[in-house]
């Protein structure tokens, strides 16, 4: 038996009544439990008990108390809006999940960085640049440079995100994705930064101590570039379909 | 996840594995293939199935593809190339398991 387009609508209303605010996760969640409430309603049941069934299949409590007209005791209500710590949890392991998978493909991206012939060239490139200024710049403007090239690319997913605030901090995917890349970019930085804290002056940074930074940096912040345009491009394809 | 923990280090397999025959499925078309090909053993929660799909999606093993369907988008999932390959590893890996666990749950004893 299908539910109707009315019926769909409910089931939406309900969700985000449930505090299931991210698109991505609200879309899969209301296909899942339509077709359960569908395949219930086959079997018998109605449209409510259905939605009641399925509310309490995902961990959400189903009961609301209030105090009885005469003050003396509580009556209880069945309520799909009663408790909603089902989806909060759910919403939370499937962002446990997510970062641990974006953690996991992070590394792949970056062996594949080596293997790759692009990226190689893109890498080859920079590092031929740096080789050769090196002869016509003094350390510090080099130094500078550097510093300013590898900020702009960590910065890059933040400023990715910020044309993009609808689409991501209303998804899931993309909001592990966001996390997970400037995350990982920010533990880099301080890395690079801890021996500023011991060396006071930019002259005291040689160029070989430079070019390492560069050499070991440019795939890292390349890669987690790379990583969250992709998931941006695919869900942003998906949240079209939504409209 | 359903009746037994010990299907539990298995779940990404049996996803894989799943998504391998039928090309594409979507969450709800999982739980309940897992429920027929077991006659009801294993019962996929929700809260375990869709945590790790994401993570299988995250690792780029998923690739995902959004389908009206019933006046509602559905989301199925697909196998990448890197996906098919892990899922050879990962049945050879499942396999191994369960003949050194036959191996040791029923030993062959002999005398030579």
């Amino acid at each position: 038996m299908k539910i109707n387009k009315e019926q769909i609508g409910f089931i939406d209303d309900y969700l985000l009544k449930n505090k299931v605010k991210y698109w991505d996760v609200r879309m899969e969640l209301l296909d899942h439990i339509s077709n359960e409430v569908e395949a219930l309603m086959k079997a018998g049941s109605s449209f409510t008990k259905a939605m009641q069934a399925v509310h309490v299949k995902f961990g959400n409590d189903l009961t609301i108390k209030r105090l009885n007209k005469e003050n003396t005791g509580w009556d209880t209500f069945p309520s799909l809006y009663a408790d909603s710590s089902g989806y909060k949890q759910l919403i939370e392991e499937k962002r446990q999940g997510l970062t641990k998978g974006f953690v996991k493909l992070q590394r792949k991206v970056l062996k594949l960085f080596f293997t790759n012939t692009k990226s190689l060239i893109v890498y080859a490139c920079v590092l031929g640049l740096f080789l050769y200024t090196k002869e016509y710049f003094a350390v510090e403007a080099i130094y500078e440079f550097v510093m300013r090239l590898l900020m702009v690319m960590s910065l890059t997913p933040i400023l990715i995100a910020l044309f993009n605030l609808k689409n991501m901090f209303k998804s899931l995917t993309i909001n592990a994705a966001y996390m997970s890349s400037t995350t990982s970019v920010s533990f880099v930085w301080l890395l690079l930064f801890a021996p500023k804290i011991f060396l006071e002056d930019v002259e005291q940074f040689s160029l070989t101590y430079i070019f390492l930074v560069l050499a070991l940096l440019f795939p890292f912040f390349y890669t987690a570039i790379q990583l969250f345009v992709n998931q941006l491009k695919k869900y942003k394809l998906a949240h079209k379909k939504l409209a | 996840m359903g009746n037994s923990k010990l299907y539990k280090g298995s779940l990404n397999t049996i996803i894989l594995k799943l998504l391998e025959e039928k090309g594409k499925m979507y969450g709800y078309e999982i739980t309940q293939k897992v429920k027929e090909l077991t006659k009801g053993e294993l019962k996929i929660t929700e809260g375990a199935l869709y945590p790790a799909l994401h993570k299988l999606e995250a690792e780029g093993l998923l690739d995902v593809e959004v389908a009206k369907v019933d006046n509602r988008l559905r989301k199925y999932y697909k196998l990448t190339e890197a996906g098919e390959k892990e899922t050879v590893n990962r049945l050879a890996e499942l396999e191994e398991f369960i003949r050194s666990m036959q191996n040791l749950v029923n030993p062959k004893w002999s005398i030579e």
